[in-house]
């Protein structure tokens, strides 16, 4: 054996907390998911709907401009509940399409290039890949869903006066509880589909699939059973419910909205499971 | 556990009901240690195993006194250099090297100045800004070597490193593992082609079907080998006197006059006693002696008597 001095030194710096290494992997999938001009084209679009509902609520309390187009203030019937309930819906269709699309591209090329060695062969771990992922996948959907919408009802609020905010606050926690909840589940469920799969076009298939057929079933057995018993497995009915029961309103489902939540605390526990089986840095043969 | 060594105590990871390696114990120390084996014996297994990559089944691992499952730590002290050969879509090298210095926490400033020492340091500085996707595969090796060193690591785990390499790639890079070695280093080097860890590495680990069959320098493992008799090549003006003189000692058991004519192999029990003779036996047979070499001293040769099979273990 060679005897060697010891010379080497290692990086003394100053080093970027731990606690925020995870945002490195989530700038890079951001910087990723833009390279896309396509992708970028859409996401404007997913802006569109915030931005009618903005003119909307300008032009319902611009009382010249109403008189020019030659409408009353109660031309939709005022900005109601089914205003801000109509307008959720339109932000959380073109929400869940950028997740769909989004979600795949993060994780299934990593797995079908093997490149989670290389990823997993830094200071993170498993869990911050996935953090990292998960993060990016927020910070795209909030903007035109529970960013808009929040800024939507404050802007009502602030235009409406008379305490129109604080007596519908409920608008409020719908958008932001609401949307929270969407985008956590679908992206989880995006996520753990890719990482199931591992190629990409399937992953976005299996998606829209599994929601189609998770509906279908739970319709089914509904019809089967003249029951809502289906609706334990209907994840659309579910978050609709739940969503439905934040803004004050009746719900679609007919089991009590304690049982949509835990269905889709499900969804979300059951993703969680497959990422951390299948995001290995070597697959286990068996 | 010594927090300066690298140890492994009786690890065994198993794929279900796939060895991987089974009930390894070594004690890897500072400078070039190749590890060896035919494709599937488990030298890769191990090296992830190093690395954190896997966890075994049972078993300790220590990496300078670091647990390989705290990913934090020990990959402040690792570098690893994949097989594989797999990069972001689009990555361009200094945005693969820059990406893999801010997970380790290298600030944006520092982290760009140490990029381009690194690309200077494989030789690539001058296609830092193009895709890696267009590198040739050597390039795609030095890149790899590249993230591996970023953070200055003190132990280098490579994988198949030379692979793809042209000769004068796998010359370059060979230097600078030496180099690393020097500095005071862990450079562990897996490779199947054996001449090419004899020619780098200071020791071997051989690995056979998931277990260690030899460890350690590769005189020393050749010496406790005693089924086989060690092999000396002696060229010289006069090998037939050479031969006859080696055959009245107890421990040559052959004394081999080769084609050439100017040549003896002789093989012997006792190397050590062997090469004590051989200068009176020069001085009495009057020959002029070139070269003295041992013909078996190698890890093919060594590799070859320990599983059975002679020649290249691919």
């Amino acid at each position: 054996m060679a005897v060697y001095e010891r010379a080497w030194r290692p990086y003394a710096g100053r080093l970027t907390p731990m606690g925020r290494r995870f945002l490195v992997v989530t700038r890079y999938a951001l910087a990723q998911a833009f390279e896309s001009r396509l992708f970028t084209a859409f996401y404007a679009a997913c802006f569109l709907p915030s931005l009618l509902a903005l003119f909307l609520i300008y032009i319902s309390h611009n009382l010249a401009l109403l008189e020019q187009l030659g409408l009353t203030r109660e031309f939709m019937g005022g900005l109601t509940l089914v205003f801000f309930r109509l307008l959720f819906l339109w932000q959380a269709i073109p929400g869940f399409f950028l997740m769909a699309i989004l979600a795949p591209r993060l994780i299934a090329p990593d797995l079908a290039n093997s490149a989670l060695p290389l990823y997993l062969s830094r200071p993170i771990d498993r869990r911050d890949y996935v953090l990292g992922k998960l993060a990016a996948l927020f910070l795209v959907v909030s903007p035109p869903t529970w960013v808009m919408g929040l800024a939507l009802f404050l802007l009502q609020a602030v235009e409406e006066g008379g305490g129109w905010g604080v007596t519908n606050w409920r608008i409020a926690l719908a958008y932001l509880v609401g949307h929270l909840v969407w985008i956590l589940v679908i992206s989880l469920l995006g996520l753990a589909i890719s990482a199931w799969v591992r190629y990409r076009p399937a992953a976005l298939g299996a998606l829209f699939a599994l929601l189609f057929v998770l509906s279908a079933f739970g319709s089914a057995v509904n019809g089967i059973t003249r029951s809502s018993i289906g609706d334990v497995v209907h994840l659309t009915r579910a978050i609709a419910s739940v969503v439905q029961h934040l803004f004050g309103a009746p719900t679609s489902s007919g089991l009590p909205v304690a049982v949509n939540w835990l269905t889709l605390a499900a969804v979300a526990l059951l993703s969680v499971f497959v990422l951390n089986r299948k995001l290995r840095a070597h697959e286990v043969v068996r | 556990m010594t927090p300066d060594a690298i140890t492994l105590r009786d690890v065994s990871k198993f794929y279900g009901e796939v060895l991987g390696v089974n009930r390894i114990t070594l004690d890897l120390k500072p400078g070039l240690t190749g590890l060896v084996g035919p494709n599937g014996s488990g030298k890769s297994t191990l090296m992830h195993l190093l690395t954190g990559l896997l966890r075994p089944t049972r078993g300790e691992i220590s990496v300078l006194g670091v647990d390989p499952g705290d990913p934090e730590r020990l990959f402040r002290i690792v570098g690893y250099c994949t097989q594989y050969d797999s990069f972001p879509s689009g990555a361009t090298g200094l945005s693969f090297l820059r990406h893999a210095l801010a997970l380790h926490g290298v600030p944006a400033d520092e982290g760009d100045r140490r990029c381009f020492e690194l690309l200077q340091q494989v030789g690539l500085a001058d296609a830092a800004r193009r895709r890696i996707a267009g590198y040739s595969k050597g390039m795609r090796q030095r890149i790899k070597l590249a993230h591996a060193l970023g953070h200055a690591p003190r132990v280098l785990v490579l994988d198949e490193p030379l692979n793809g390499l042209d000769p004068m790639g796998r010359a370059e890079m060979i230097r600078l593992f030496k180099e690393l070695a020097a500095d005071g280093r862990f450079v562990i080097v897996s490779s199947h082609i054996l001449h090419e860890v004899d020619a780098i590495c200071d020791a071997v680990v051989m690995v056979h079907g998931g277990s260690v069959v030899a460890e350690g320098q590769i005189r020393a493992v050749r010496g406790e080998i005693t089924s086989q008799p060690i092999q000396v090549l002696v060229r010289c003006d006069r090998p037939r006197a050479i031969a006859a003189a080696a055959l009245a000692l107890d421990h040559v058991v052959e004394a081999k006059l080769l084609d050439d004519g100017a040549s003896v192999l002789v093989r012997t029990r006792d190397a050590d006693a062997f090469y004590a003779s051989l200068t009176g036996i020069v001085i009495g047979s009057g020959a002029a002696v070139e070269t003295v070499l041992p013909a078996d001293e190698s890890v093919d040769a060594v590799y070859g008597y320990l599983i059975g099979q002679p020649g290249v273990p691919t």
